[in-house]
């Protein structure tokens, strides 16, 4: 499983080229992510997970290693997948720096998945927020700089935040491999791990869009175009859910059972994933341009399944992973839709939309269905996330039980704005309106493609439930399936 | 109104930087059990022991000067940086590539024009340049012996083609840059590509190593010196271009 590492040289090597590659760069761009999707089906397949993969011939914890379970490479199926569509629905972005830059965060967001040691990890996060910021300023006008420099200034400050936790755990424990940290945690003053995790919560907070570090969220998606936005949605969103299942859920663990080792700082990440959707949900109930109305309940989703990955039970870990597969796919199809209708309509606010659906049918369903799935109505994909969710909560503290009232409330608010926009797009009618573009045919088809799936788990979760019960095992039993596969000498 | 809510934030960064500081107090004066922030740590627990003694794959291998072990530079830094880790000294390099691309995207469009500076700057250049580029060449051929090695070598590199532009002189295109810079990039993952085809694992140091100590040591570790460092000056250089009309280069095609 050494070749395991083509997935970060191929795309790095593709950023050089693609600096001469001229009017070639899309297509080698396309080729290069079709590759990468290709080869991870292929490891995920293969029957050799899960698998710790050395880098440079020195054995972990003294060299740097990958670690690939189900888990991870499931993460990087998703990911990739989201990078193949963000490529096809590219509008007129040409110059070198777009592909070069967009090559650099698919192997980095590949990295941040697939890595096993904390510093390297830090570099690939790094990476990531570096790429994302020259890819939403790329559009160079005034709004998309703004939040360009945005993201980059609450990004860095994070990740100094991330890189003083990863000194101090330097320091105590004399180690960076997470597996060999998540071993050596109950070594640890339990002020220091206190001090340590929250240093690093503090540090991948930003990404995770919670609630008191997200300013950056709105404005990236409105200064970013459509296939930029699904690259920050699909590709960080995604890498940045994986991140939460290792550093908190592996590496700050009691005996790898999935449960955080400090239960005050365990509720506060509950309370503030809970801010996260009240305060999101309430911000898109008002909102009119349709972009950050899809930021805001982008949001929302990520809150909703760290609050699953935070409860802990069996329960509640497989309603999250169905949430993010759930999230994942109808956010994508969502963002897809309103690139295409905002070039339509040539406005931004929804309200300016009247009729689009009528006149596409296909686009409008897959739009409902997507909206539906994330309000979690039964038979669409969301609603056994929220399902699991709920039934988890219900099991754990009584403290949960504000949880299920908000999760069940903002459910309904999401309904609302939903709905308002549905009903715009199908039943308003504007007969003498001129659009100023047609809709794409490809990105109608990957959104309706994107549709059956969600109806298809919605209706049969069992499709995807091995995947993800191998998962959910993984994390409740870490000690077996994460550390011994590092350390199978110990 | 505005400088109310200035002040507003201030007070509240002061205080909660206060908050922070005591937390961190308290945490270094912990009494609790187990390894607390400032206690000193025995050496042996660390993975830098390991490195420090160069007896990672082989209990028997030591660093002695003129000896062999199984990394043979004698710079501990540079052995830990090129070898032990140097999948994320390769990642490092690709972060200032990035940054340097994003830093052409967010930048505005107006430019100066590279002036002709005094004639005392002008007629110095050579000499100054000379001496720059021998130090910076020294940097990364000696980087596995002495302190130094690719990314301070690459910022001295760069420093002059700095000097070059102040003297109103720009001695390299951006062209040339960029393929510096990309032949470099690729080199360095070919040879890392090179380690998977010959030992089976990407980032292996497959040359043979020599004496700790010879100028002719550490296997691939001056290569990779020697390539690091042409794509950090060219990187940086990169930089200093983008500021002046002449030096932009954005192709749309």
């Amino acid at each position: 499983m050494n070749s395991s590492l083509f997935l970060i040289i191929i795309p790095l090597m593709g950023a050089f080229i693609a600096l001469f590659a001229k009017k070639a760069n899309r297509l080698m761009a396309i080729v290069i992510t079709l590759f990468m999707e290709i080869f991870s089906i292929i490891i995920y397949l293969s029957g050799k997970l899960p698998v710790s993969v050395e880098i440079g011939g020195w054995q972990p914890p003294y060299g740097i290693n990958f670690v690939l379970t189900p888990l991870s490479v499931g993460f990087i199926i998703l990911i990739n997948l989201a990078a193949i569509i963000s490529l096809f629905i590219i509008r007129g972005e040409k110059s070198y720096q777009f592909y070069s830059t967009y090559l650099v965060l698919l192997a980095a967001s590949n990295g941040i998945v697939l890595t096993g040691d904390i510093f390297n990890f830090y570099i690939f996060s790094e990476l990531t927020a570096f790429g994302i910021t020259a890819l939403i300023a790329y559009p160079k006008d005034r709004k998309s700089t703004g939040a360009a420099i945005k993201y980059l200034i609450l990004a860095s400050t994070a990740a100094a935040f991330l890189l003083i936790g990863i000194g101090i755990v330097y320091k105590t424990l004399g180690t960076l491999n997470i597996a060999d940290i998540a071993s050596k945690i109950s070594l640890l003053d339990p002020l220091t791990l206190e001090l340590i995790i929250i240093l690093m919560l503090t540090g991948i907070f930003v990404e995770l869009e919670l609630f008191p570090f997200n300013m950056w969220v709105p404005k990236a998606y409105l200064g970013g175009t459509a296939s930029v936005n699904v690259m920050l949605h699909g590709m960080l969103g995604t890498a940045g859910a994986y991140t939460i299942t290792r550093i908190l859920l592996t590496m700050f663990t009691v005996d790898g059972s999935g449960l955080l080792v400090n239960v005050n700082i365990a509720n506060s990440v509950i309370v503030i994933a809970l801010l996260t959707i009240l305060v999101s949900e309430i911000a898109a109930f008002n909102e009119k341009k349709i972009k950050k109305v899809l930021a805001f309940s982008s949001m929302g989703q990520m809150g909703l399944i760290i609050f699953g990955f935070m409860i802990g039970n069996e329960q509640a870990i497989v309603g999250a992973f169905y949430l993010v597969v759930a999230n994942f796919v109808a956010k994508t199809i969502l963002f897809v839709l309103t690139g295409e209708f905002i070039a339509m309509s040539g406005s931004g606010n929804w309200e300016d939309m009247k009729g689009i659906g009528r006149k596409h049918p296909v686009a409008g369903l897959a739009f409902v269905i997507g909206s539906l799935s994330l309000m979690g109505v039964p038979f669409f994909a969301g609603f056994w996330g929220k399902l699991g969710l709920i039934q988890g909560a219900i099991n754990g503290s009584a403290f949960m039980v504000v949880g299920i009232v908000i999760v069940l409330i903002t459910a309904i608010i999401e309904g609302i704005y939903f709905l308002k926009i549905a009903h715009t797009l199908f039943l308003e009618k504007d007969s003498d309106r001129e659009y100023l573009s047609k809709a794409r045919v490809h990105s109608i088809v990957i959104a309706a493609i994107l549709a059956l799936a969600i109806i298809a788990i919605g209706v049969k979760p069992g499709l995807i439930e091995s995947n993800i019960n191998s998962a959910t095992d993984e994390i409740l039993n870490s000690t077996s399936n994460y550390i011994d596969i590092v350390f199978p000498r110990r | 109104m505005k400088n109310d809510k200035t002040l507003l934030m201030n007070i509240l960064a002061i205080v909660f930087l206060a908050l922070l500081a005591y937390f961190i107090y308290a945490v270094a004066t912990s009494s609790d059990v187990g390894i607390n922030l400032m206690d000193d740590n025995v050496v042996e627990n660390r993975v830098a022991d390991r490195y420090l003694n160069k007896n990672v794959l082989d209990e028997n291998s030591q660093y002695e000067w003129g000896g062999k072990a199984e990394d043979s530079a004698a710079n501990i830094v540079t052995a830990v940086l090129a070898d032990y880790r140097l999948f994320d000294t390769s990642l490092e390099v690709i972060v200032l590539f990035v940054t340097v691309m994003g830093f052409g995207l967010v930048l505005p469009d107006e430019r100066r024009k590279i002036k002709e500076s005094t004639q005392l700057l002008f007629n110095w250049l050579p000499i100054l340049m000379t001496f720059m580029l021998l130090v910076g060449g020294y940097m990364f051929i000696n980087g596995h012996l002495s302190p130094g090695g690719g990314f301070p070598a690459g910022a001295i590199i760069s420093t002059a083609i700095l000097v070059g532009i102040l003297a109103g002189k720009q001695t390299v295109s951006h062209h040339t840059l960029k393929i510096v810079e990309a032949v470099a990039g690729i080199s360095i993952f070919s040879l890392a590509t090179l380690g998977f085809i010959l030992k089976g694992s990407f980032f292996i140091n497959f040359l043979e190593g020599g004496n700790i100590g010879d100028v002719f040591s550490a296997g691939l570790i001056p290569i990779l010196y020697t390539l690091v460092a042409f794509k950090v000056s060219a990187e940086l250089s990169g930089v200093y271009l983008e500021f002046y009309k002449g030096g932009e280069e954005h192709d749309h095609a």
